[in-house]
């Protein structure tokens, strides 16, 4: 099979044709395109680059040191996230003859670690010889790798082929016995030590919920499995594990806040249940409750009462950043009925499509440094908007561990907005940790960049206060004024499903709300509300496809969702554009358009009296010009731009890229 | 930039972006599409994306996906995407043109495995990250591919 797929798939290469072309667009492109793009864009970019930055440091194959070792410099519980006090080590607890192998592999349980939150076993995997040649057998030069060290997740066969959780195991450990699915708290990783040997990691976060009040507990790990290349080997037997978290627990204190720590941010209540400062760590219980809500208040990003994600970070006393590793171990939602759904962390998934009424819970653990110099921890909690991407402080919990005083605050801190350029020292701080480089050296050629902006923020400013081009003449500004009939002014838009071909208007106004469902010919990506003269308040949902970018325009008239106009903002949209208009003998507007040191005029010629002319922003794609044309019943609004050649970034002239209607309700 | 760089990096990498492209879309002129929307995203990031050559390929493949997936979104990609037989006349024999075929009737998920686990060599926990599944996963998938794949090409014969 192979062979043949790759010999196939060998013949697809770009001719040299095209690279030829290719590298002349690409060369094009670095010099013009690279200038265009705005400092929110670049931001928004500089996120995501760092996000797959991650994922992909993450698979590149570095080798895992054992216990207390490191991974390229950063000890290797540190690197899963967890960072425990130096006296980890004395509480690791050799195994003895807890082996389990066959004619094709051995796996040693080696030692354990717990405490009041994880349990982490430490393996040694053997594989024979004869397994690997087996897996050699087609390629001399393929690298037989262990994928996984599976337990309590059988292997099925389905016509000669082997799957495993995915045909349905519903536990993932057994303990004392009992079979339990241990949600969102498990990892694994392991170092590959040669072709045939490795250690494996498997960390579990037990807490009170999994093992009660026990101090000793047995954990059993069936259906031990090993997945080498794409098969699993089987290997008869069970590990029991014996525990004990004796050792731990007697060093450990229990803080039980003795005043209210419920924290309120629209329908979320936040508070501390318990606080374990075991040997190795800080352990913080939160309990969250979700209290009358409905789907919207948990799915709709524009509901007013939807929360965005929630993230935490940890300071100390100096209000230095400490590290905390949360997991979550129980989501669940309470419906008016009683009926009770659990789901997996994260997640916002619910078997029914409506519902009012209901309560949603989850309950986190926070596990934080501790050293000896840290007497106080500073919990903030922080809420990243879904629609916007800024960042607030919304609640802070301050906990004494000398008293055992907790206070709880809530907060309302912007700590960064991208469209008002907020970017704190505290946002620094949360972007180091949730995105693992610094802020200032991701961002280091932002600054060269936003230089610019602000010199090209000042040359508009100048144009203004000059008045000789003013984009709105007074007598027409007046004219707007009294002619201000908006439609809908007081209509409040929202668009979801998002990323998706099809997007869902929201109009409520006077508290009635009207849907549509409207299908793009592109995928949907952005939306936001203007304000246009004389036409009011119209929402803008933009969708692309390729090199073509619509921006689509819609207004709630006589209680249905109109689309009253469309502007073509596709890939010859120049960004950096500025723009001015002088109107003449009442039909005639003449353009002048501006980039870098190319200035360009056009004049167009209306089919009826000008009403007005302006300049708006269309998201942070560039400026256009509208120009509002009337006559007798007739208003509308044609739109201009500028446009590029793609390629070579030169300027095509002024076009119209669209038209609005105005319809009176 | 400089010619030199840009041309360094397509030498490098324009094969491995068309070959992703293609299996994701099998369409010639959309891959080539692909393909420069994934060299425009690299060069406006190079700088960013350091000298690790593993780490930058990653980084490609990653972006390349994901450039598919957002070709495929579109609705009038959707409406268009049937294979074409005259697209793939341009340079496949006959049975490699059944290979594609019988390709592209795999989910796009299990094709980018194989494609990373075959052509590429990819560990299936470095797909794993560079996709970002659970390895398990793409251990299954993997092996559900390979089964289906091997169903499809040779009628239900194991070749093992």
């Amino acid at each position: 099979m192979s062979n043949k797929y790759y010999e196939t798939i060998s013949k697809i290469e770009v001719s040299q044709e095209f690279k030829k072309k290719l590298i002349a667009n690409l060369e094009k492109e670095s010099e013009v395109k690279y200038k265009k793009e705005g400092m929110l864009m670049k931001v928004k970019r500089t996120i995501i680059i760092i996000i797959s930055t991650l994922a992909v440091l993450l698979g590149s194959g570095v080798a895992y040191a054992a216990l207390g070792g490191t991974i390229n410099g950063v000890p290797v519980l540190e690197w899963m996230g967890i960072k425990f006090s130096d006296d980890y080590v004395d509480y690791v607890e050799p195994i003895e003859n807890q082996i389990l192998e066959n004619d094709e592999a051995k796996v040693t349980l080696e030692s354990t670690v717990c405490d009041e939150g994880f349990t982490i076993l430490q393996f040694r995997v053997n594989i024979s010889e004869k397994v690997i040649e087996k897996h050699k057998e087609d390629d001399s030069d393929f690298i037989v790798n262990l994928n996984c060290l599976s337990f309590n997740d059988p292997v099925y066969y389905t016509d000669g082929h082997q799957e495993t959780r995915l045909n349905g195991s519903n536990y993932n450990l057994i303990i004392d016995g009992e079979e339990m699915w241990v949600r969102g708290s498990t990892a694994q990783s392991m170092e590959r030590l040669s072709d045939t040997e490795y250690l494996v990691y498997q960390m579990y976060f037990l807490t009170e919920q999994h093992i009660g009040d026990k101090k000793e507990f047995e954990i059993t790990l069936n259906d031990v499995a090993l997945g080498i290349g794409e098969d699993w080997i089987e290997i008869d037997g069970s590990f029991n594990v014996k525990l004990s978290k004796e050792r731990a627990s007697n060093d450990t204190k229990i803080i039980t806040p003795e005043t209210n720590t419920t924290l309120k941010y629209k329908k979320m209540e936040k508070s501390i249940e318990k606080i374990y400062i075991t040997p190795l760590q800080n352990i913080v219980k939160l309990k969250t409750v979700y209290k009358d809500v409905d789907l919207d208040d948990l799915t709709y990003s524009l509901d007013d009462d939807y929360v965005g994600t929630i993230d935490y970070l940890a300071f100390n006393q100096n209000e230095n950043n400490i590290s905390a590793y949360s997991t979550e171990t129980e989501r669940k939602i309470t419906y008016e009925d009683g009926t009770v759904e659990e789901s997996e962390p994260g997640e916002f998934e619910f078997e029914r499509d409506e519902f009012e009424h209901a309560t949603y819970e989850i309950i986190e653990y926070i596990a934080i440094e501790q050293n000896e110099e840290i007497n106080q921890i500073d919990i903030k909690a922080y809420e990243r908007s879904d629609t916007d991407e800024s960042i607030k402080n919304i609640m802070e919990y301050k906990i004494d561990l000398n008293t055992n005083k907790i206070e709880a605050e809530n907060k309302d801190v912007l700590i960064y907005d991208p469209k008002n350029s907020i970017i704190t020292d505290e946002y620094k701080i949360y972007y180091k940790v949730f995105y693992g480089v610094e802020y200032d050296e991701a961002e280091y050629y932002h600054n060269k960049e936003d230089e610019n902006h602000e010199t090209e923020i000042d040359e508009e400013l100048e144009i203004s206060k000059d008045g000789k081009e003013t984009e709105v003449s007074e007598e027409t500004e007046k004219n707007l004024l009294e002619e201000k009939v908006t439609n809908n002014s007081m209509v409040a838009y929202a668009v979801n499903s998002r990323n998706e071909s099809h997007a869902i208007i929201k109009a409520t106004k006077n508290g009635k709300t009207i849907s549509k469902e409207v299908e793009m010919n592109g995928l949907v990506d952005k939306a936001e509300t203007i304000e246009i003269p004389t036409i009011g308040k119209v929402l803008l949902v933009s969708d692309t496809a390729g090199e073509s970018y619509v921006v689509n325009i819609y207004q709630l008239i006589n209680n249905e969702i109109v689309n009253i106009g469309n502007i073509d903002c596709g890939i010859d949209m120049v960004t950096d554009a500025t723009y001015t208009v002088e109107t003449k003998n009442d039909t005639i507007a003449i353009i002048n358009a501006k980039l870098d040191n190319e200035t360009v005029k056009q004049k167009f010629e209306m089919s009826a009296e000008i009403a007005y002319t302006k300049i708006i922003d269309i998201f942070d794609l560039g400026k256009v010009v509208l120009v509002a044309e009337t006559g007798g019943e007739y208003y509308g609004i044609r739109v201009y731009r500028l446009s590029q050649e793609y390629t070579s970034g030169k300027i095509q002239g002024i076009i119209e890229a669209g038209f609005i209607q105005y319809i009176n309700e | 930039m400089k010619v030199e760089k840009i041309e360094k990096i397509v030498d490098t990498y324009s094969n491995m972006i068309m070959r992703l492209a293609y299996q994701n879309c099998f369409n010639k002129s959309d891959s080539e599409d692909i393909v420069q929307e994934v060299f425009i995203k690299l060069i406006k990031n190079i700088d960013k994306l350091g000298d690790n050559s593993e780490y930058i390929k990653a980084w490609i493949i990653r972006v390349t996906i994901n450039t598919c997936k957002d070709c495929n979104k579109s609705s009038w990609y959707r409406k268009v995407k049937k294979l074409e037989e005259n697209e793939l006349d341009f340079c496949f024999e006959t049975e490699e043109r059944g290979v594609l075929n019988k390709l592209s009737e795999l989910k796009p998920i299990y094709r980018n495995i194989i494609y990373l686990y075959y052509y590429e060599g990819y560990k299936i926990n470095e797909i794993a990250k560079i996709l970002k599944m659970n390895e398990n996963t793409v251990s299954s998938n993997l092996t559900r591919a390979r089964k289906q794949f091997k169903e499809f090409l040779e009628g239900g014969e194991d070749d093992e």
